[in-house]
């Protein structure tokens, strides 16, 4: 590491060192766990159905608000429905309203933003400044805007939130399909007599993926706030449904005398939240080196 | 210099109003014409006939630029038209709400920029120490974790277990006077200032460790300036300008935050407003809402922008 010289020098390499002492072979710790995280909770989105669960919406109005035991491994909620098989139901909704946002988002700003950043010019114009437009509002804004008029379901909704998403992967990847359409090997493929069509796909597309990544990683966590707080509002997901959100509508009421109720759904809501911003912190610091 | 500012004020302007134009016809285009005011205003049980009456009757079968055109000329002479589930006007709703949440928004901002600044200082000057490290996890921690979920945990300590704040509620300051007043804000606030307090400690961390490297702070140190007068007088100026910056982009933060915390909380403020609007399908409320906000967001960067301008000279030459 040449950062003992230059150190003094060049105001990028007085990054955090912090996170140099938690890294191994270029990972961090933190990273990796939070990859395993997203990884366990993917896991269970698909898989919650084959597991042995009770079921998430039988009520047992005798055992309402039961402790910690062998039967209920989180207790029970306020009609007497199993907590933990809530819970990863809950991780099932709540992932799968994300992923549609961001599988949304990701449809329409990245083939836009390849094709702003590769042809520039009038398209260019166009999309950027329709992207700034949208980005003007706060995304939470829009989205209850558009819940106004269309009152959708909560698969609706995340469509209209991937919209809305849309213009900041447009920006992101036009940046960088700028970046790379100005490198040598695409002139050279257009000489070699590339068509537009294989140069966006086999020359460009390659070139942004790691962004579309880090994009994905980002905008996951936020659609999955996003999702909470509708569905903490009741907008979004509709109870006897379970998702991380509606698992906390009971909160206020219950904090007082069953916190662990709120706690639990709270923590894994966090902690997911938390395990997506880290990871696509360290893939873009990755990318810095 | 006057010149200067003004040309860049007048450039701005000329930029955000179109900006704004565009968002609200955007909004009312969605509203108006994707979404159906006539059906939302007859409720489930009315008949085909019965919302054609309605249609005709408040022009919502005219073409939609008509109908914009005379909901922004209303705008300009202070006619928002009427609340479609409350009675009275929508301004004078959102005058109604407005108080709690603007005092709600200064008092997250104050607490905001007092912390930050403070912990910025305390990480920035020895950065990569122990109080460094935890800072900065600290700050990765609180931008995860959702403000209405903050609200949650602050009421469960504060209100319930140290029973030292109310749990909800508003009460006016006209009502009950400045300090009661405040003891309703004091958790709502600290919860919508925790994404905020992360972001700028983050960014004053940086700018300042950025600051302590550049030539002049060697230089007023030889010529013999003390430390204090290091930072007073040279880097924390410079460093306070990407501060600004991104306490003006926190805006949307603040509204979008503040929309949960209010519910958390049951503050009647904009946020509540706002919630109660998109459950009612209110439509006149919900659009000149984002045409609030919006105008907010953009007057923001605006004066941000003029701030950044003012602390740093440098910029002005580009402007």
């Amino acid at each position: 590491m040449t950062e003992l010289v230059t150190g003094a020098l060049a105001p990028s390499a007085s990054k955090p060192k912090a996170s140099a002492r938690w890294r191994v072979r270029g990972v961090s710790w933190g990273a990796r766990l939070s990859l395993v995280f997203i990884l366990a909770s993917l896991a269970v989105m698909v898989l919650v159905e084959y597991l042995p669960l009770q079921d998430p919406a039988q009520q047992d109005l005798v055992n309402t608000l039961a402790p910690i035991s062998g039967e209920h491994w989180i207790g029970t909620d306020e009609l007497g429905r199993d907590l933990f098989s809530r819970l990863l139901w809950g991780v099932h909704t709540s992932l799968l309203a994300g992923l549609t946002a961001v599988a949304v988002a990701v449809g329409i700003g990245l083939p836009l933003g390849l094709l702003a950043g590769y042809l520039g010019g009038w398209v260019d114009q166009v999309l950027s400044r329709l992207a700034d437009v949208v980005l003007t509002v706060p995304a939470l804004i829009l989205l209850l805007a558009a819940q106004t008029a269309l009152d959708t379901s909560i698969q609706g909704q995340m469509a209209v939130l991937g919209c809305i998403f849309a213009p900041r992967v447009l920006r992101v990847i036009r940046a960088e399909a700028l970046g790379v359409s100005t490198a040598a090997f695409v002139t050279a493929g257009r000489m070699s007599g590339a068509s537009h069509a294989r140069i966006l796909l086999r020359y460009l597309l390659p070139g942004v993926r790691a962004q579309v990544v880090v994009q994905i990683s980002y905008l996951l966590g936020l659609a999955m706030v996003v999702e909470a707080g509708i569905s903490f509002l009741g907008i979004g997901v509709k109870p006897p449904d379970s998702s991380l959100g509606t698992l906390l509508i009971g909160a206020s009421a219950l904090l007082s005398s069953h916190p662990h109720v709120v706690l639990v759904p709270a923590a894994v809501l966090t902690t997911l939240i938390l395990s997506l911003n880290v990871f696509g912190d360290s893939l873009t610091e990755q990318r810095k080196k | 210099m006057a010149v200067l500012v003004l040309r860049h004020v007048i450039g701005r302007l000329l930029l955000a109003i179109p900006m704004l134009l565009a968002v609200t016809f955007g909004t009312f285009v969605l509203l108006y014409s994707i979404g159906d005011p006539a059906a939302a205003i007859a409720g489930d049980s009315a008949s085909a006939e019965e919302i054609e009456r309605i249609r005709q009757d408040n022009g919502f079968d005219r073409p939609i630029v008509a109908q914009y055109a005379s909901w922004l000329g209303g705008v300009l002479t202070g006619d928002l038209g009427d609340s479609i589930r409350n009675r009275g006007t929508v301004g004078h709703l959102v005058g109604q709400h407005l108080p709690p949440t603007l005092f709600l928004a200064v008092l997250a901002m104050g607490i905001a920029i007092l912390v930050a600044v403070i912990a910025g200082i305390a990480v920035g000057l020895r950065p990569g120490g122990w109080l460094d490290k935890a800072v900065s996890m600290l700050s990765v921690l609180g931008l995860a974790v959702p403000n209405f979920l903050v609200g949650l945990a602050l009421i469960l300590v504060f209100a319930i277990w140290i029973p030292i704040y109310p749990a909800g509620g508003y009460r006016s300051v006209s009502e009950v006077g400045l300090t009661t007043s405040l003891q309703y804000l004091v958790l709502p606030a600290f919860a919508l200032a925790t994404s905020l307090i992360c972001l700028q400690t983050r960014t004053f961390r940086a700018s300042l460790i950025a600051e302590y490297q550049q030539d002049y702070v060697r230089t007023a140190r030889m010529k013999g300036v003390s430390e204090a007068g290091v930072f007073l007088r040279h880097v924390a100026r410079n460093a306070a300008a990407p501060l600004v910056t991104v306490i003006g982009l926190e805006v949307s933060i603040l509204i979008t935050g503040a929309l949960l915390v209010e519910v958390v909380f049951a503050v009647p403020g904009i946020g509540t407003l706002t919630i109660d609007s998109v459950r009612g399908q209110d439509f006149p409320v919900v659009q000149a809402l984002v045409a609030l906000f919006g105008a907010i967001i953009l007057a923001a960067n605006l004066v941000a922008d003029l701030v950044a301008l003012w602390l740093n000279p440098m910029a002005r030459s580009k402007a």
